[in-house]
């Protein structure tokens, strides 16, 4: 905690010249608070004199200095942070400087709701001067940890209201060469991919994007995210999904040469619902992968891949039976 | 994913030492059986070291060097009209990565092998070990949640914008594993809240703290866990209303507090607070579905905002909302439930309930009728109604709902859970427990609340999983460890203990100040979610309970106070155990602990209008002893479709009745003296005598009667 470091040298706030005029006020916990917590008397006289200041609505420079001192204490008080912005919009305050202590703070504290939702409040009021170095930002967050959701999020409200589309597919290959199996990159790759004023949309690149992800799923079967991000590039178009030779395809190679075919026979089994008609081979793959134990014998290639499902995929072996029960009168 | 993988060589592991124990994976036994032949790569990958599995890995990547691969392995240049054909190029695994486990790989890997060493100690231990080891540690969690309740650590201060929720966390908890607080402390929790409570409506982290969606709901959950007259009664509705249409925001969806980020998240906590107090009105719900949508992604989970990653729990929040608003035909379920299987197959017998009972309104729909594989009209137009809403093309024909069976998913009667309710126990109690109390999200983990509280959640819903209907005390084979281990049911949309949501709803409903017109409103609402007939019995019931949970309070003098044992609960450090009650039977239900009427006797606090009414409900048998259970009879109302109706209303209805019957008795009575009435009485005369006039008597007081 940063508290802990400044502690030492920390003046309490009674004994400082330009608090003297303020009285603190306590917590009002009542008589018998439930789960109280047992504060350091610096953080309850910070908090104290918080509560003077927001309770006398006082917009002062002092005011700010204070809630940084509260927010290094605590960056999950929403009063605090919402006070501050109060101020700093009272006071017409340099932002760029809030800026840099945002900063700070954010990277001590990478998960937390105020700090990026303040952070998005400072970028709006900054605007599309910021929108690099905001994605510059983000990127040093991520460098550290590739799946922060609260810098993902921001990442997109960036590009969105700011602007600054035109490395983003860049930075998920190179996200995604890193790590293939970064699902947040990959979702940031279909975020992209769909919204980009600069790309054309989903039906423009879903080409390429085929092309791409089938490599992916090449490379590394066991590897869910493209799975799904290969059904995703056919959202809402299931017709095309079946009509797409380089899907059925793509399951029937995996299905050759990999043993781990989780995936590969529950995008099958989609194909198969959704009415597509399956080659000759890639019935006799399917069938080779039954286990010769299996004696219910079914000549439904649907209902066999469900059966060859509940073995290999023993965890989800429920939802596998359930999708065998209920499989579309047309494939039953 | 790969989980999965590691859970099958655990599981044929176990298998081939011979010591597999029908109790444990009763599920499992077929599969078990069949998945051998896969045994020997996938046990020697579960077994490997880090740098074997590096090694494995590594010839994988070989293996797979030799498909098709093109292009540089350098970033992209940075130009929009290069992009499309730039991205054809990349390979994802550079010859220079080659052997290399991604950030991702490692991370799992590591959770992987921590987790296995955790299932393989427990398998090598004899079976006495073994089912100590799956037990679950009331005493000790117990002691940690009532510790924190008194007093939390200099550290906590970091939580300290939270306060409700720790109460929540911790009460929810306690009550999760049977236990109540005395009347004392709940008398503590509901005045700590008041000072939470702003005074325009909501709550907030502490007090002197605005007011936040989170800590509001976080708060109202925390009242209705306690349950009491006093701590419902203790929440202002009209202001809470007015703070969640403050916090609602143009484009339908919530803002958390003042000035606060927009999130699904706040649009959950928003619509359940909402939903149970009976303030869900129109202009809270307006586009609030089409936002939800909105972040519904191309996976299928929901994300916190749109084009965020689907995420879990957005994906709760999400989907209990769009239930909740009515409004869940919208979202994509096929792929939601591809994704997120045991939250949707929780969820969705409820959507299930309502859609039929919206469909079927008026028509008093048997429970037989709802349980049988046949198709009434109502549960085909049902299907209907999902079919179309599964399809986002309309010229999609394959993209049927039915086609997915969610018509069969609403009963879980035919097919018990999606998921595998056992694994999920396991790993909860052999995992995420900690000794020394408490729970915690993964090995090497620290416990906290939060983990406590929705790791005993997670561990209700899975011991329920297989039961028939809310709140039904599970076959001794759904419940993993000593079937002491089983907890109280909770209401999955709201998360609190189911039986006390109907009593809450109800209690808000009568309390309602509102104009008739709102009520009328209210009524014609939830009227259409459910049908009439399947209330009466549970919110009735629901009133002797918690007259009993109060009582209960009252009489205990300790800080937590044991509700009655419903099932036999032996000490744990006790090293014998009774053997579990055979499979497929349901366990016995133990004697009522105390007659009801006693136990409201001894509700000091309840006015004389609720007893009079629980009262005349004792002699309703079935409804007493559901009471006596500590349980709903299940046809049980979760409280979602419940029409409530004031006590004072039922109180009438019943008296009513009463006068009717005996009515039709005093009737059959004087229809029977006239009759017989031949011969002169001491007056001279008979009825016999004046015979226009013979029946007269009899139909004038049958005609009072049912005026």
């Amino acid at each position: 905690m940063p508290s802990s470091v400044d502690e030492v040298d920390r003046i309490p706030l009674s004994a400082r010249p330009e608090w003297s005029d303020v009285r603190p006020v306590p917590q009002d916990d009542g008589p018998n608070p439930v789960a109280p917590i047992a504060y350091r008397d610096d953080f309850r006289e910070t908090m104290d004199y918080f509560r003077a200041v927001y309770l006398a609505d006082e917009r002062s420079r002092r005011a700010v200095d204070l809630t940084t001192e509260a927010i290094g204490m605590n960056p999950g008080n929403y009063t605090v942070w919402h006070f501050r912005r109060v101020v700093l919009e009272s006071l017409n305050a340099d932002l760029h400087e809030e800026r840099d202590f945002l900063d700070r703070m954010t990277m001590r504290n990478a998960k937390n709701y105020q700090i990026w939702h303040h952070r998005r409040w400072l970028a709006e009021k900054l605007g599309p001067e910021v929108a690099n170095k905001e994605l510059e930002f983000t990127k040093s967050i991520l460098d550290l940890d590739a799946k922060n959701y609260h810098a993902w999020s921001h990442r997109q409200w960036v590009l969105q209201s700011l602007g600054g589309w035109e490395n983003e597919l860049d930075y998920c290959c190179m996200l995604l060469e890193d790590d293939i199996f970064n699902n947040s990159a990959w979702n940031q790759r279909y975020f992209v991919i769909t919204r980009s004023p600069l790309l054309g949309g989903l039906q423009a690149m879903r080409d390429s994007e085929v092309g791409y992800t089938t490599e992916a799923i090449l490379a590394n079967p066991p590897n869910e995210s493209p799975w799904r991000y290969l059904r995703g590039l056919y959202k809402g178009n299931a017709s095309q999904l079946i009509s797409d030779n380089r899907v059925s395809e793509l399951c029937l190679k995996v299905l050759k040469t990999s043993n781990s075919c989780r995936f590969a026979l529950g995008l099958l089994l989609d194909l198969l619902c959704y009415g597509f008609q399956p080659s000759e081979e890639l019935r006799a793959v399917v069938e080779a992968l039954r286990n010769s134990e299996q004696d219910t014998v079914s000549s439904n290639l649907a209902a066999t891949v469900c059966l060859i499902l509940e073995i290999t995929d023993p965890m989800r072996s429920n939802y596998w039976a359930w999708r065998r029960n209920n499989l579309p009168s047309q494939v039953r | 994913m790969r989980s999965s993988s590691f859970y099958a060589s655990y599981q044929t592991q176990h298998q081939a030492k011979g010591k597999a124990k029908a109790r444990l994976m009763p599920l499992r036994i077929a599969h078990r059986r069949s998945a051998a032949p896969k045994t020997k790569d996938r046990r020697t990958r579960a077994t490997t070291t880090r740098r074997e599995a590096r090694r494995e890995a590594a010839a994988g990547r070989c293996s797979s060097s030799g498909l098709p691969r093109s292009g540089s392995s350098t970033p992209m240049e940075s130009s929009p009209t290069r992009s499309s054909s730039s991205s054809l190029s990349l390979p994802p695994s550079p010859s220079d990565r080659q052997g290399r486990l991604t950030t991702t790989q490692l991370e799992q890997l590591r959770v992987e092998q921590e987790v296995y060493g955790i299932y393989r100690l427990f398998h090598g231990v004899a079976p006495h070990t073994r089912s100590f080891m799956v037990e679950l540690w009331r005493d000790k969690h117990i002691e940690f949640l009532a510790r924190g309740l008194k007093q939390l650590g200099p550290s906590y201060h970091v939580l300290d914008a939270n306060r409700p929720w720790l109460c929540y966390w911790i009460i929810h908890s306690i009550t999760l594993m049977g236990e109540s607080v005395n009347s004392e402390l709940e008398d503590n929790v509901v005045q700590f809240l008041s000072h939470c409570e702003d005074k325009n409506g909501g709550y907030g982290g502490g007090p002197g703290q605005m007011p936040h969606l989170a800590t509001t709901y976080a708060a109202v959950n925390t009242l209705i866990t306690l349950g009491s007259e006093m701590s419902l009664s203790s929440i202002h509705r009209e202001n809470m209303l007015k703070f969640l249409l403050q916090m609602k925001d143009s484009s339908g969806a919530f803002r958390m507090h003042n000035g606060g980020e927009i999130d699904v998240r706040a649009c959950y906590t928003a619509i359940s607070v909402a939903s149970i107090l009976n303030v869900l009105d129109d202009e809270l719900v307006t586009d609030l579905g089409n936002y939800i949508l909105s972040c519904q992604t191309y996976e299928g989970g929901i994300a916190g905002e749109p084009g965020s990653e689907a995420h879990g729990g957005y994906t709760f929040c999400g989907l209990a909302t769009m239930i909740l608003i009515n409004e869940v035909d919208k979202l994509d379920l096929p792929s939601l439930v591809g994704g997120v299987l045991a939250l949707a197959q929780r969820l969705l017998p409820i959507v299930h309930k309502q859609l039929e009972s919206s469909f079927i309104s008026g028509v008093q729909a048997s429970a037989e009728c709802k349980k049988s594989c046949n198709f009434t009209a109502g549960e085909t137009g049902q299907d209907e109604n999902l079919c179309r809403a599964g399809t986002s093309h309309p010229d999609n024909e394959g993209e049927k709902l039915s086609d997915f069976g969610f018509s069969s998913i609403g009963r879980q009667t035919e097919c018990g859970p999606l998921f595998h309710s056992i694994a999920l126990q396991q790993y909860i109690l052999l995992c995420s427990q900690v000794l020394e109390g408490g729970f915690r999200d993964k090995p090497g983990k620290q416990r906290d609340f939060y983990h406590s509280c929705y790791c005993l959640s997670g561990l209700s819903v899975s011991q329920y999983s297989w039961s028939k209907d809310d709140g039904e005390p599970p076959l001794t084979s759904a419940v993993l460890g000593p079937y002491t281990n089983l907890l109280e049911p909770v209401h999955p949309l709201y998360n609190v203990i189911s039986i006390l949501v109907p009593g809450a709803v109800e209690f808000f409903f009568s309390k309602s100040k509102y104009e008739m017109v709102n009520i009328l409103r209210v009524i014609a609402f939830h009227s259409k979610r459910k049908p009439q007939a399947q209330r009466k019995s549970t919110q009735l019931s629901l009133h002797l309970i918690t007259g009993i949970y109060r009582a209960r309070k009252i009489s205990s003098n300790s800080l937590l106070f044991p509700l009655e044992p419903r099932f036999k609960v032996k000490p744990m450090s006790s090293p014998e155990r009774s053997p579990p009650p055979p499979p497929h039977n349901t366990p016995e239900r133990p004697e009522s602990p105390e007659p009801a009427v006693t136990a409201l006797a001894m509700a000091g606090r309840l006015s004389q209008d609720e007893l009079a009414v629980m009262v005349s409900v004792v002699d309703g048998g079935e409804d007493a002893r559901a009471a006596g259970y500590g349980r709903v009879s299940t046809k049980a109302d979760n409280g979602l479709g419940a029409v409530p109706w004031s006590l004072r209303r039922r109180a009438v209805m019943r008296a009513a009745l009463g006068l009717r019957v005996s009515a039709a008795l005093l009737c059959l009575v004087s229809f029977s003296v006239m009759v017989a009435d031949n011969t002169e009485g001491w007056a001279g005369d008979s009825f016999g005598r004046y015979s226009e006039y013979r029946y007269e008597p009899m139909f004038s007081f049958h005609s009072k009667a049912s005026s």
